[in-house]
């Protein structure tokens, strides 16, 4: 049975034949997820969302792309979702936490030292390149995680972006930049 | 360049990490639990036949029991007389009398 054979046989309700697509695709879209967050444990909560917006959106796949594409598309949308919901809960409890007394403490600390982002250090290289990745505007960022952990030609990351290959290509040389210069002063200041 | 080589590092560890099996369960039980309440609602067409049952079970039962009701009202009615053969009738005792 190909996969759009399957794919007819899983609309008309027999649900457990998407078991065979989760087992082809889980790994891919771990990787695509794992690429956007900073624990294994979140990208397996998030490959599971994948496939599960997946399974009910079925009947929208015209066949168009191929399934991989089309899946690709679902995962980098609800891997930028959860990063902008989680940014917006880590700001609530940031904000939380520097009650009235605390900002003003930050504040002389400031003043003391320049350094006064420290309530954000990065412990690790891995959390330092995450959070300088997540930094990254939307596109940057997806074109480069399907480039470094798909290794996708930019062909293919042209086609789920929907975008041109020129343009795919300029989104990679700007999200190195960007990340070379997020990271130029953990890099000083850890590794040197 | 130095950044780039501990990028790299770092990404090629993580393309080493895999999804654990549970992963695979995880989503079928979940569409399993979830595809429960969407295949509960009974079908349109069992809707359908339902209310026509109905109605058409009201109908019979409404002609029924109206037809009932008139047959328990006729007896009344054929005993029912008008004043004149109250007289005709009168008239007939008074006679035999």
């Amino acid at each position: 049975m190909n996969e759009r054979e399957l794919i007819s046989e899983i609309r008309e309700g027999n649900s457990r034949q998407y078991r065979l697509l989760v087992a082809k695709y889980q790994q891919m879209i771990f990787r695509v997820c794992r690429g956007f967050v900073d624990q294994k444990e979140d990208a397996e909560d998030l490959a599971q969302e994948v496939f599960i917006k997946a399974y009910y959106a079925l009947d929208s796949f015209d066949g168009r792309a191929a399934f991989s594409t089309w899946l690709y598309r679902i995962a980098i949308n609800t891997c930028l979702n959860h990063q902008r919901k989680a940014g917006r809960s880590k700001l609530f409890v940031l904000l939380d936490k520097l009650s009235a007394n605390d900002m003003q403490s930050a504040r002389t600390k400031s003043d003391a030292s320049p350094d006064a982002g420290r309530i954000m250090e990065v412990n690790d290289h891995a959390t330092a390149i995450k959070k300088a990745l997540a930094k990254l505007p939307a596109k940057q960022q997806t074109a480069f995680v399907l480039s470094k952990y798909e290794e996708l030609p930019q062909q293919e990351i042209a086609l789920i972006m929907e975008t041109s290959v020129g343009a795919v290509e300029q989104l990679l040389q700007r999200a190195k930049q960007n990340l070379r210069g997020a990271l130029a002063a953990y890099y000083q200041e850890n590794c040197q | 360049m130095a950044i780039q080589d501990m990028i790299d590092r770092q990404i090629a560890n993580e393309r080493q990490e895999k999804s654990g099996d549970e992963l695979l369960e995880r989503v079928m039980a979940a569409i399993e639990q979830q595809a429960m309440p969407v295949a509960r609602p009974w079908p349109v067409y069992v809707k359908v036949s339902a209310i026509t049952a109905g109605l058409a079970a009201s109908l019979i039962l409404g002609v029924g029991l109206g037809n009932a009701l008139s047959s328990l009202a006729a007896p009344t009615q054929l005993i029912q007389v008008n004043d004149a053969q109250m007289e005709f009738m009168d008239v007939l005792m008074n006679d035999e009398q």
